[in-house]
């Protein structure tokens, strides 16, 4: 197979969710060989050996491939021993069973009955119903007693042999009220008095993990894990067991009460029996996937403590911390306690075979249970045979195996604590027993790189340290899903002291680099490889960025502004550390981390207005570009809706009511119309925008003696929302407007036309100032006549244009033209097309003085136009200038100080105003002339110098 | 009515030459702003298609629609008979 048929299986037949997550930060390797604690791969380009501190997530506790147990395997098969034969007298199972108890009951007493499975959910699972069954079965004999001492009770008082306790009468009046008609009527109380079958439930702590099957996920703790599947599987409570009340409180609600009458001698009492609906207590001695965390042997007794008081078994979870990994051969050995069910798996199949093992305290077994708990591939000879040998290994020379893994657990956690000594702040806490040791790494939040905070706010620390420690030092750990700042390391029972001093080494490199905030060094290796094509990785390990969210401050009035990479190179802006990145490189960088990070902080500002009233932005980095905006758009996957619904609702939490949305972010949301139902208004800044590429567009034109009342306004891209309200607008101030489309969009252009006539003939109405082109239609026969009530703007229009143009033939005021040459007679000229490419050149402009505002993106105006024509001035527009000249600190925006784009000016604006509108949607010539006197109000500069005007944003479609 | 499938393929090629793409690039179920549609060049389109199709689109309806295939049955509709789309 050839590497690039390995990825396409990977990708497209084989958990590609999980793949493109670990081709994110290139953990997608391919290991084709193994030998004790190394594993062989080819990474970037070379064969590279790897030291393993995985360990297969604890099933290689005797290394990969170790020569006793290929031999024992080989021999095997050699032999050709039956390995299925269901339905006979499994000898290998049976020898390994015996073997297994007996190791157990050396260590902690007691006599246990094996049930022999696959793997380790699938023992939980069998536990679990086991569990399920003996208690039902034990309140079953509970209910069955009773009815047979309420039957005894009836008719002993029914003959006359006894007589009711003085007190039985008041006290079943305490648990069904008031009973009319004395003894019978109790009597008929308790025939009637429903047992339901009570819902059993079981008991799990907090951080633990037993599974993915449908039982075991339900006894997980993590919600990313059960979030879907809730409802399935039997019911289990999480308690903390740092809070002793919480299991009190468990078994409190889950104790019933039983009433009957009992008869002792010559009296027959009331009497109450409690029934603990608790099917089990399961417990990880100590956790592996919940962050490495140990529990007390205190906390261990009290559990077993209340199993013993309330009936139910104590089930211990040692697939992952037993069989010797911990130091001992049962991890919950030292605490002394001794539990009713053991469970195994991982380490049992000596990294060769799948099998587990589920242990039952004899006294507690269910004999019916063994046939009808039952699985084809469950007592196959070969894995049975592994097993024991796996077993026999860890017995020789007294378990010396056992005592090495305590030996060198002890040597790691002495190195490692002294790595925490050496760097208090970034290692919040070493633990761990054993060969099952955790380092977990403290929050970044004052890192002085970007992308490190971020990836530790995020919960990603822990991933890109471990492709760190892979590419940089060969060596491989992995965090624990459930507490990913947490490095988890289970290497087998045979590492060497050297590899450990490796292991610390790397550490040590990984550590001075997240010091100094060297993120350059520690995700060096993503950028060097492209990204094989694929959708982004949906990480559901990171979260939105928690201590973000604690950095709000509710007093204050809040809008949050949505802002992206607009190309891939931005990348350099916002993480100065990542400056030495080509911009195919940052690409690269950007491609592959594309879905692992959430949208983030990128700043947090305060600005004050020209009145005086003070707002805070939040600034929230949306992690995508312009181009893989497009794209997830093309792909219809909404990956980068998905993330600015993300970044909303982190402005929600932060307290915004009103949230800007920026660049391609708008274009994402479809201007805020795909957002959903959601507490907060959003804007696209088209508003703003367009108020302050008009105004500049007259300012600029006045600069240039261009008498603005006799010219020529031509507005390219006519037809579309901008292009229409741009026409309305222009037109109260010049003589003439000309509406430019391309051929065939006439009768669009036309209704625009209408519209802008439609305007000024209301506003004629009204006797307001209309100025330009409504002074000229004022003075014409047409605009005398009295068409202006009664009837639909689209009707005044039409009529209106109709009845200038018979009027005033080519001279009427508002024109179409769908050939840009006609340009040559327009002055002033605005152009909003989506053009992919400049379409206004020289040639279509007069050689007079010429302004004309861009704010198409791209731009539609050639770019050696300023300098074929020289007396034209294009401004870019969408630049709006703070008052007072203070800044909003977003990273990587290339203007200059003072200055900001329009679509986040109007947030401010509307933010400042509390206005409590939404601006999304078809814009509107109100709307700008509203969010244009709020900024001038608020002392926004919606007029700058040309420098500023000449480089700009634009709008959104 | 003409096939829905004849249709897609025509909107993807008018739609490819409207935006400068290769037509392969424009996929059935992708979202047209992610082409570069907007309020602004949907006229220009709404222009080729009528008159490839001799139908009248609603502009309302265009801009409503998010993708290709979406596109294509509301012009579907407007199609009653193979001669209109010959």
């Amino acid at each position: 197979m050839t590497a690039a048929q390995i990825q396409n299986n990977q990708r497209s037949a084989l958990g590609p969710g999980l793949q493109r997550l670990l081709a994110g930060l290139r953990l997608d390797l391919t290991y084709t060989r193994a030998s004790g604690n190394r594993l062989h791969c080819k990474l970037d380009g070379r064969d590279v050996e790897v030291l393993d501190m995985i360990g297969g997530y604890g099933a290689t506790l005797l290394g990969h491939n170790h020569p006793e147990l290929i031999e024992c395997m080989q021999s095997l098969l050699r032999d050709g021993i039956a390995v299925h034969a269901q339905g006979s007298v499994r000898a290998a199972s049976g020898k390994l069973a015996a073997r297994l108890c007996g190791m157990v009951s050396e260590r902690v007493g007691g006599d246990y009955v094996a049930t022999l499975l696959n793997t380790g959910t699938e023992a939980v699972e069998a536990a679990i119903k086991h569990a399920y069954l003996e208690t039902t079965l034990r309140y079953e004999q509970l209910i069955e007693k009773r009815k047979k001492q309420l039957k005894q009770s009836l008719e002993a008082l029914h003959n006359g042999q006894a007589v009711l306790a003085p007190d039985a009468m008041a006290a079943a009046e305490r648990v069904f009220g008031a009973i009319d008609g004395g003894t019978e009527g109790l009597a008929e109380c308790l025939r009637t008095h429903e047992l339901a079958q009570p819902q059993l439930g079981f008991i799990a702590l907090r951080g633990a993990f037993h599974g993915k099957t449908v039982g075991s996920l339900a006894l997980t703790s993590n919600e990313l894990f059960r979030a879907h599947w809730d409802a399935l599987g039997p019911h289990a409570t999480f308690i903390d067991l740092d809070d002793p009340r919480t299991l009190e409180a468990v078994i409190a609600d889950a104790t019933l009460s039983i009433p009957s009458l009992v008869k002792t001698g010559g009296v027959v009492r009331f009497e109450e029996t409690t029934f603990v609906a608790i099917a089990g207590c399961i417990v990880e001695p100590i956790q592996g996937e919940g962050g490495i965390r140990e529990i007390t042997s205190e906390q261990m007794r009290r559990l077993r403590e209340s199993a013993d008081e309330h009936g139910y078994p104590l089930i211990l979870d040692e697939i992952q911390c037993g069989l010797g990994r911990c130091g001992s051969f049962l991890a919950s050995e030292t605490s002394g306690v001794r539990a009713d069910y053991y469970l195994f798996s991982k380490a049992l199949g000596g990294g060769l075979v799948k099998i587990s093992a589920l242990l039952i305290d004899r006294a507690r077994y269910c004999e019916e249970f063994g046939q009808v708990h039952t699985s084809t591939f469950a007592l196959d000879d070969l894995s049975s045979r592994i097993a024991d040998k796996t077993l026999e290994l860890l017995s020789q020379n007294g378990g010396a195996l056992i005592e090495r893994c305590a030996a060198r657990g002890r040597y790691l956690l002495q190195r490692f604590e002294k790595l925490r000594q050496r760097f208090p702040n970034l290692i919040a806490d070493v633990r761990g027993r054993g060969l099952m040791c955790g380092l977990e790494l403290a929050c970044l939040d004052d890192s002085p790189s970007p992308l490190l905070r971020v990836l530790s706010d995020q919960h990603m620390l822990g991933f890109v340290a471990s492709a760190y420690l892979l590419h940089r030092h060969h060596i491989r750990v992995a965090p624990t899903l459930s507490s990913p700042h947490v490095l988890r390391f289970e290497p087998s029972a045979l590492i060497e002291v050297s590899d450990l001093d490796r292991v610390v080494a790397g550490l040590q490199e990984l550590l001075s680099c997240l010091e100094a905030g060297h993120v350059e060094e520690l995700t060096s290796f993503i950028a060097l490889e492209p990204m094989p094509t694929a959708a982004p990785a949906r990480n559901s390990f990171t979260s939105g960025g928690a201590s973000s969210l604690r950095r709000r401050r509710s007093h204050q009035r809040r809008v949050g502004f949505l802002a992206h990479f607009p190309n891939a190179a931005d990348l350099r802006n916002w993480e100065p550390r990542l400056a030495h990145l080509g911009d195919g490189e940052c690409k690269t960088f950007l491609d592959r981390t594309e879905g692992l990070i959430e949208p983030f902080m990128l700043s947090e500002s305060e600005i004050v207005s020209s009145a005086g009233e003070r707002i805070v932005v939040d600034a929230i980095g949306v992690p995508f570009t312009s181009e893989q905006a497009l794209r997830d758009l093309r792909a219809g996957t909404k990956h980068c809706l998905r993330l600015v619904q993300r970044g909303i609702a982190m402005a929600e939490a932060r307290g915004c009511d009103l949230v800007g949305l920026g660049g391609h972010t708008s274009i994402v949301a479809d201007g805020g119309r795909a957002i959903g139902d959601s507490a907060v208004s959003v804007t696209t800044g088209n508003g703003l925008t367009v108020a302050a590429a008009l105004e500049t567009l007259l300012d600029m034109a006045a600069k240039r003696n261009i008498q603005t009342a006799r010219a020529s306004f031509g507005v390219v891209g006519a037809a579309g929302n901008i292009g229409a309200v741009m026409a309305s607008l222009g037109a109260r101030h010049v003589q003439r407007v000309v509406l430019f489309g391309r051929p065939g969009t006439e009768r669009f252009l036309r209704a625009v036309a209408d519209g802008v006539y439609a305007d000024i003939a209301r506003r004629l109405a009204r006797a307001e100032d209309v100025g330009g082109i409504g002074e000229i239609i004022a003075r014409s026969r047409s605009g005398r006549e009295q068409w202006r009530c009664g009837m639909s703007d689209q009707e005044l229009g039409r009529r209106l244009r109709e009845s200038l143009e018979r009027e005033l033939k080519d001279s009427a005021p508002v024109a179409i033209s769908t050939q840009l040459e006609d340009l040559r007679e327009c002055q002033l000229i605005a152009t909003t097309t989506n053009s992919p490419q400049p379409i206004i050149t020289a040639q279509h402009l007069r050689t007079g003085p010429v302004v004309i505002s861009d704010i198409a993106v791209p731009s539609d105006v050639a770019h050696d136009v300023s300098v074929l024509r020289p007396n034209c001035v294009v401004l870019r527009g969408g630049v709006v200038g703070l008052p007072f000249g203070q800044q909003v600190r977003l990273p990587g925006a290339a203007l200059p100080p003072g200055h900001i784009y329009g679509c986040l000016a109007e947030t401010l604006v509307l933010g400042l105003s509390n206005s409590g509108r939404r601006s999304y949607g078809a814009l509107t010539a109100e709307q700008v002339l509203e969010v244009g006197q709020l900024a001038h109000k608020h002392g926004f500069r919606l007029v700058l110098d040309r420098a500023a005007a000449v480089s700009g944003g634009g709008v959104s479609p | 009515m003409v096939p829905l499938d004849q249709v897609m393929l025509e909107i993807r090629h008018l739609l490819a030459e409207l935006c400068e793409l290769p037509a392969a690039q424009i996929s059935a179920d992708g979202v047209l702003r992610g082409y570069g549609m907007s309020s602004t060049n949907a006229v220009e389109l709404i222009a080729k298609l009528e008159r490839r199709y001799e139908v009248e689109l609603e502009l309302e309806e265009v801009s409503r629609v998010e993708t290709l295939r979406e596109l294509a049955s509301y012009v579907q509709t407007l199609t009653v008979g193979p001669g209109q789309a010959s």
